[in-house]
């Protein structure tokens, strides 16, 4: 199993210098892949930028949206951006996708939510036709998700938990892939959040990240990793459980929380 | 802290108990409607693991209660005359009246105080207090009140059930199926005191109708059924009733379990249907998880709240799950009664999915092997006589018309499956063979012509032919599925009607029928020709024939379209003449999507009397696979997720099945084939 790290996007204080600086530091500890999420309303670095400042200064890690809100881009637009972060990148770029799971989002982009679903199977479908060397992921939770990824994508990403609810989703992707007749096997992709040495700050990015969830948003708090036993653990579960990528995503925009991470791991 | 709970049931008394033993400065009072000895139902009973819980939480109490226990780890099944008894399932019963009466008495020994016989009519008087707790069960006055906050989502079972008494103790716990003239009546006994049992009967609504009972009084009702029953009960005993009416079991399940100060628990937050025996253990569980969380974070009341409902939802929905599945069983069972009583039971053991053949054989071995060499010589395996071990049912053997499988375990490879002919399975399904190049789903697409002679040795091949019809013209699914080859490769689609699979996809003609049978007899034909013993027909996933069957890609106005009969006309065309060509000493399969998954599309009675259709043309084998029909499905991926439709065809219908999705392990292909949900499982690559 391969381990990725989340680029500090979303999290309070992250500043243009941080960004850049975290890309680097995180290959050169020998992360494989670098993470971004997606929100509109929310404080939040829009994930296709982040990512093309990422590629500027980063030569060999993958460059991944754990995931992007399909539907709420035109598809011809995001195709062309994607060609653009993927040269620029020298293809490394995975495009993971997902419908979401905020309405607000949909509100503030004008987009109708209703049928975001076929939306995104359509623009899925287009994106691959486009360009068959794009790495497409679709996440989400639902069986309509896992049919998606088996049917346009190349594989599946996880939206969290413990290594138990990875396994679970992991053998739905695999049973939608086999339903598809889709020839080989899906890849597995999953996350985590950690905040090693200042769980305090870490929680609270989380409450508030999570707050749409209402009460949730306590038990990802509590989920946080914050021990580097904790992280060893946590990678060991998912790669037992067959997790092709992990990638971990910060919840403290400190570069330390990198070395630390690396640390935890080595 | 100042407590008020709604509600003297098992849940209010024992959280009413835990909170005043972590804080004897708690003001914790308990109202009641009714008098503290007056109770309905009759027994309780605790199914499902150990009471350990119990145990820590309060000692006393558990002690109390256990010493109370009739336990019991048998139980038998009784049908058509024969009592199958099976061990290993740890029951415990007490009486509801001697339950609550224990939990009265230690909640009055530690000081709590306790109102009875008094109304609760509205919770305004109560809501000056730290807390409020609605543990006033399935009817709650509390849930009501916040509907808006709890966003209840409700619902009843189809099927009438109701509680009676009888004044014996059955020996153990008791299913016992009764045919009547009126339909089956089903009771769930279980002893709970040296002379004393609950009888939970349970029959359908159309039973419910027809035997009358729906217009009786309480007390003819009580004598009518103990009458279905007396030869159970044995001479000389009765069934006594108290508020035995006969109800639809309500499915309560709230998004949240409290606002403000208000919480509920037990029945009032969430139901589980007592053919799991769980309801009373959830209830204590919650005041046990509320009682810690309080205790926990004592000033912080919303930090306790949201912390006992997430540690309870995901347990509670588990076991809600597992109980809508055992619902919907007992209400379905009557599909089952042409099966022989050790397979009755063994299905009837394994009706969730948490029960599998290894979980059985661990609870009682003896009866997993007697169902083994029982399966064993019914599937003619060899020496059948005096046999007392057999190798498991995955590995029984099967005939079809004169074809022998040597197990039940099948691969349907995507690619390459002349690989796999020697992995272990008896069967090995081929991917589309096309039976024309215009009905190929890509480019490399096998075609029937093309084939190589039948291998010999390992596995039995069937040979799966068909049309691609819309989803034909497409990339190799290396890359994806539906995606149209680039304009120039394609060639030309048809369909049942000129409507695109996909919105991205190209749209087909309209399919003449005069030309739908000849190309799968001349497949067949070939086929023959080549060797292979097996052919299927893939009626399935929105390829031609299926695009005749299902009403969403069927738009058709003349006698191919409309009604489920006109669908039925091509597929059956086919079907007859293939069969027609076909030797008559080798099977025949016909793979169908038994459900669309989706809206409008084929219903479930439809469903049935397609595989009915099938089978009377010929089919000696059905194929059941799901979804796919049209592009846009909502499929629920799970363990063994295709097996409950191969079931319901296989013991609808009358005719074997092959099923299919997310089978990933030897344990489940055993729990299907013996519980006979499927003659053949396909394994998941």
């Amino acid at each position: 199993m391969r381990v990725g790290v989340g680029l500090p996007t979303s999290t309070p204080g992250a500043t243009p210098e941080l960004l850049v600086e975290w890309a680097r530091t995180a290959e050169r500890l020998g992360f494989t892949s670098l993470g971004v999420v997606d929100r509109v309303v929310y404080d939040c670095w829009e994930p296709m930028l982040a990512l093309a400042s990422a590629a500027a200064v980063t030569g060999h890690a993958r460059l991944v949206t754990m995931i992007l809100i399909g539907p709420l881009r035109e598809t011809a637009v995001l195709a062309q951006q994607a060609a653009t972060v993927a040269a620029l990148s020298r293809g490394r770029l995975v495009l993971g996708l997902g419908i979401g799971a905020r309405h607000d989002d949909y509100q503030a982009s004008g987009v109708d939510p209703s049928h975001r679903g076929r939306d995104l199977s359509a623009q899925l479908a287009q994106l691959r036709m486009g360009d068959e060397t794009l790495s497409l992921l679709v996440g989400g939770a639902g069986g309509p998700a896992f049919m998606r990824s088996a049917r346009y994508a190349d594989g599946y990403v996880h939206g969290g938990g413990p290594p138990r609810a990875f396994a679970g989703a992991a053998a739905r992707a695999r049973a939608a892939w086999c339903d598809a007749g889709r020839p080989g096997a899906p890849q597995l992709w999953g996350q985590g959040y950690f905040a090693l040495g200042d769980a305090e700050r870490g929680a609270a990015y989380l409450r508030s990240y999570y707050e749409f969830t209402g009460p949730f948003a306590e038990k990802v708090a509590a989920a946080n990793l914050v021990t580097p036993q904790a992280v060893k653990d946590f990678v060991r579960g998912y790669e037992e459980e067959g997790c092709d990528e992990l990638v971990l995503f910060p919840t403290v925009s400190e570069l330390a929380q990198l070395e630390r991470l690396a640390e935890a791991l080595a | 802290m100042r407590v008020n709970v709604v509600g003297a049931g098992p849940a209010g008394l024992y959280l009413a108990i835990l909170l005043k033993k972590s804080n004897r400065r708690h003001q914790v009072r308990v109202i009641e409607r009714n008098a503290p000895d007056a109770t309905f139902g009759f027994g309780v009973v605790f199914s499902e693991g150990s009471l350990d819980e119990l145990q820590r939480a309060d000692y006393e109490s558990y002690v109390a209660i256990t010493e109370s226990f009739a336990s019991w780890n048998p139980l038998d099944v009784r049908y058509r005359g024969t009592t199958t008894r099976i061990r290993g399932n740890v029951f415990s019963g007490i009486a509801r009246k001697e339950l609550l009466r224990l939990l009265q008495e230690r909640a009055d020994e530690l000081g709590v105080e306790l109102e009875f016989l008094r109304e609760v009519a509205s919770l305004e008087p109560y809501l000056e207090s730290d807390l409020v707790v609605g543990a006033d069960g399935a009817n709650s006055l509390t849930r009501r009140t916040y509907a808006e906050q709890f966003r209840p989502k409700l619902g009843a079972h189809p099927a009438k059930y109701a509680w009676f008494g009888a004044d014996l103790a059955f020996p153990v716990f008791t299913y016992i199926f009764k045919e009547t003239e009126w339909g089956v009546f089903q009771a769930h006994c279980y002893p709970f005191e040296a002379h004393g049992s609950t009888m939970v009967v349970l029959i359908s609504e159309e039973t419910w109708r027809r035997s009358g009972l729906d217009e009786m009084s309480e007390q003819e009702s009580l004598e009518f059924t103990q009458a279905v029953f007396q030869d159970e009960l044995g001479a000389g005993h009765r069934m006594l009733g108290n508020r035995s009416l006969w109800m639809n079991f309500p499915w309560i399940a709230c998004e949240s379990w409290h606002t403000g100060n208000v919480v509920i628990l037990g029945d009032a937050a969430h139901t589980a249907h007592f053919s799991i025996g769980s309801g009373t253990k959830l209830a204590l569980e919650d005041a046990i998880a509320l009682a810690r969380a309080c205790a926990r974070w004592k000033e912080n009341r919303e930090a306790a709240l949201t912390e006992f409902e997430i540690e309870r939802q995901p347990v509670v929905e588990r076991l809600q799950e597992a109980s809508r599945v055992s619902a919907d069983y007992f209400a379905s069972l009557q599909r089952y009664f042409t099966f022989e009583p050790l397979q009755f039971a063994y299905q009837l053991m394994t009706r969730t999915p948490r029960i599998t053949h290894n979980n059985l054989a661990a609870r009682d071995a003896e009866f997993v092997r007697s169902c083994e060499t029982w399966f064993w010589s019914q599937a003619g395996g060899a020496a059948p006589d005096g046999r007392l071990v057999a190798p498991p049912p995955a590995f029984a053997p099967l005939r079809l018309r004169e074809v022998d499988l040597a197990n039940r375990l099948a691969l349907a490879p995507v690619e390459d499956w002349g690989a796999h002919l020697r992995a272990g399975a008896g069967l090995v399904i081929t991917p589309l063979v096309a039976v024309s190049a215009e009905g190929r789903i890509d480019p490399t697409t096998a075609l029937a012509a093309e084939l190589p002679q039948a291998p010999s040795g390992g596995a039995e091949v069937m040979v799966s032919i068909g049309h691609a019809g819309r989803r034909g013209a497409m990339r190799p699914r290396r890359q994806g599925v539906d995606l149209p080859l680039a304009v120039p490769d394609r060639w030309p689609l048809i369909s049942a009607s000129p409507l695109p699979y996909a919105p991205w996809t190209p749209v087909p003609e309209a399919a003449d029928p005069a030309r739908l049978v000849e190309p799968f007899v001349e497949a067949a034909r070939q086929v023959r020709e080549l060797g292979y013993r097996l052919l299927e027909l893939d009626f399935s996933r929105g390829y031609l024939l299926a695009s005749f069957l299902s009403p969403l890609a069927n738009r058709r106005t003349d006698e191919y379209g409309g009604s489920l009969e006109n669908r039925l006309r091509g597929p059956l065309a086919v079907l007859a003449a293939v069969r027609a060509e076909w030797p008559a000493e080798l099977p025949l399969g016909v793979a169908y999507s038994a459900s669309d998954l989706a809206p409008g599309g084929l219903t479930a009675a439809d469903s049935l009397e397609v595989a009915r259709r099938f089978r009377a043309a010929g089919a000696d084998v059905l194929r059941v696979l799901t979804g796919q029909t049209v592009w846009e499905t909502r499929p629920e991926y799970g363990r063994t997720y295709g097996a409950a439709y191969s079931d319901r065809v296989r013991n609808e219908c009358g005719v074997p099945t092959i099923a299919f999705g997310q089978i990933t392990t030897v344990d489940e292909v055993n729990t299907l084939v013996a519980a006979g949900r499927a003659d053949i499982c396909i394994l998941d690559r």
